[in-house]
């Protein structure tokens, strides 16, 4: 009987299809806007992680920063703490896979054949190419070498090219730029790494490290070294034994804070998900709200279809429906059409989110899914609840005298 | 034969406010099964009340009133409900047939609510059929409400009331939004579910209905008038 009565209720909501649409729609609505949202979030979320992994910031990767103090800060250009002796001391770390120390120019002014333009100047070793993920789309790669006997040689980053060889970039290999006052030979240039967020991959120049310290910055302190791991697993015991080394390496007290800070793709995620925490906490208000909201709108609907619909309920009683009957059939037609209403939103979201997906990122996940089926029953429930039990005690006889009485 | 409707001394009364309406004053009478009775009186006289009472949609204020020998005042809701849908048919003036169903899922309603598995849907729709067969309208399987005339409505609205083989058929001026000839052919058709062994207890004010009846129960002011057979 139980099984009957659920069926004569999906039957009797799609013979009153007006209840029916209004019913769902708040429950469609405040789904539809919650999809949409955590399918943007999480795709923010993706896509800041994607930008860490192009920076060659995988999860297998810490950075050693000069500096201590906050995470990430304005980097001071002066901080003279990390030599290149740590960076080659690291090695010495089985789970160490590779070191890439660096030094960096902001804004450079560069110059080839009367055309001026302003660029990063990195300086790096070899090792930087492999733990940075470039790759050398036209001549050669650093090499020892050049880092020995202090070459002028560099490659070029593809926005750089571009803008110095506009006609034909092959041209550039072989020719001799100008950075600062120097002259160097380009000797490679780099493939594309394209634009992660607002920041241009391409727009720098890699120069010897050693030719850098002599001609630019003019001391052997470096900036940053870029440090690979055999393994992303245990990345935060290495980085408590990388920190614990680096101090010691530099006597500091243990008053003294850090003077140097050790960065690693976990710490960039913890504030992406800082931020993003923001996000669900403004995400559960509107679902409270919307919670609210819908199953006023629910509870409203019904009431004014059971009105509406005293007659038929008069009816079912007298050919047999007791008062439970009736209440089950209407707090399942609630139940049914909440989740009903909560599945074409997530729909709607899903679908929205598709066609976004070119605009900005998004993430689709089944979490939504999740979250429209509970949330669909527990507005069912309770906003259908009082209907329901509304429903059930109608009085048969008036109902069904109508005018009569 | 033991009576399939006892009522002794039944009263009932509404309670409004400070304002106490006895509608029923004890009344007593049984039906034996088989039988075809008229209930006639004035507006007001409680007739309909007094069917609602047999039709198990309320409880007598006192007295008892025994359906098929069951003491109807003590059941809960569920037993009650049940009692309808089993031993009762209901057919009402105004055809009470749900609009949005056609005939056939308007006279197949009933099953819904009674015990037994969705398995018998073939043999439960078959049965229908058949009923609207017996009353006439073997073409209007698939019409709704809307599109039948009154006459055809009330057709529908009797294979309902047969439709779960009940004792009893209660029915509550069934000719009233009727025209003449159409009365004359539910009046007909109720006659003839009477001569196949179905009781049949008929409220009416009109005489003319009223007389088709083989036995008339006059009810005046909440109790009975007169109790006769008629020819």
């Amino acid at each position: 009987m139980f099984l009957k009565i659920l069926k004569l209720s999906l039957r009797d909501s799609l013979k009153h299809p007006l209840f029916t649409i209004l019913m769902m729609i708040g429950v469609v609505v405040s789904i539809f806007s919650m999809t949409t949202i955590v399918a943007i979030g999480d795709g923010t979320k993706m896509e800041i992680v994607k930008v860490l992994q192009g920076f060659g910031f995988g999860g297998d990767v810490m950075m050693v920063a000069a500096g201590g103090g906050r995470l990430f800060r304005h980097r001071p250009s002066n901080v003279k703490t990390l030599t290149l002796a740590d960076a080659e001391a690291l090695r010495q770390f089985p789970f160490v896979v590779d070191v890439a120390p660096r030094q960096g120019i902001r804004r450079y002014p560069i110059h080839y054949m009367g055309r001026s333009f302003k660029t990063r100047i990195l300086g790096v070793t070899p090792s930087y190419l492999k733990v940075g993920k470039y790759a050398i789309d036209m001549g050669q790669a650093l090499n020892q070498r050049d880092l020995r006997d202090h070459l002028k040689v560099c490659l070029l980053g593809k926005t750089v090219a571009k803008e110095l060889f506009p006609k034909d970039m092959a041209a550039a290999l072989g020719q001799f730029i100008q950075i600062g006052k120097f002259f160097f030979r380009v000797k490679g240039i780099l493939a594309e790494k394209g634009q992660l967020g607002r920041f241009d991959m391409d727009d720098r120049i890699l120069i010897p490290l050693t030719t850098c310290s002599t001609l630019f910055i003019r001391d052997t302190y470096i900036h940053a070294i870029s440090v690979k791991l055999t393994d992303a697993k245990n990345i935060a015991t290495y980085q408590k034994l990388v920190k614990a080394f680096l101090r010691k390496r530099h006597h500091l007290l243990p008053t003294q804070p850090d003077d140097f800070r050790v960065v690693t793709s976990l710490d960039v995620v913890r504030i992406v998900n800082q931020s993003s925490r923001e996000l669900t906490r403004l995400l559960v208000r509107i679902m409270i709200i919307s919670l609210l909201v819908s199953g006023i709108i629910i509870t409203n609907v019904m009431l004014a279809a059971i009105s509406e619909r005293r007659v038929e309920i008069g009816i079912k009683r007298a050919l047999g429906a007791s008062r439970r009957a009736i209440l089950i059939q209407f707090l399942f037609e609630a139940i049914w059409l909440s989740l009903l209403g909560s599945l074409i939103g997530v729909g709607a979201g899903v679908l929205v989110a598709y066609f976004l997906r070119n605009m900005i990122p998004v993430s689709l996940s089944l979490h939504p899914l999740y979250l429209a089926v509970g949330f669909g029953f527990l507005v069912g429930t309770v906003s259908g609840a009082f209907p329901a039990y509304r429903a059930g005690q109608v009085d048969p006889i008036r109902a069904i005298l109508g005018g009569r009485r | 034969m033991m009576p399939v409707i006892s009522l002794n001394q039944v009263e009932k009364r509404y309670v409004s406010g400070s304002v106490i309406t006895e509608v029923l004053k004890g009344v007593t009478f049984s039906v034996l099964p088989g039988e075809l009775v008229s209930i006639m009186g004035p507006s007001g006289a409680g007739k309909s009340t007094l069917l609602y009472i047999l039709g198990c949609l309320a409880y007598p204020s006192a007295g008892q009133y025994k359906l098929d020998g069951v003491d109807v005042g003590t059941l809960p809701d569920v037993a009650l409900s049940r009692l309808r849908n089993e031993k009762l048919g209901f057919v009402f003036q105004s055809f009470h047939l749900i609009p949005q169903y056609t005939a056939l899922e308007n006279v197949l309603l009933p099953t819904v609510y009674s015990k037994g598995s969705r398995k018998e849907k073939k043999q439960l729709t078959d049965r229908a059929k058949e009923l609207l067969d017996l009353v006439g309208l073997s073409e209007r399987y698939h019409y709704l409400p809307g599109e039948l005339s009154g006459g055809q409505r009330q057709r529908v609205a009797i294979a309902r009331a047969l439709m779960n083989n009940p004792e009893v058929i209660l029915a509550d001026e069934p000719t009233g939004n009727l025209d003449s000839r159409q009365s004359v052919e539910i009046v007909a058709l109720l006659r003839e579910l009477n001569e196949r062994g179905r009781t049949i207890i008929l409220v009416t004010h009109d005489p003319e209905v009223g007389r088709q009846a083989r036995r008339l129960i006059t009810i005046r002011d909440g109790v009975i008038q007169s109790d006769e057979p008629c020819s």
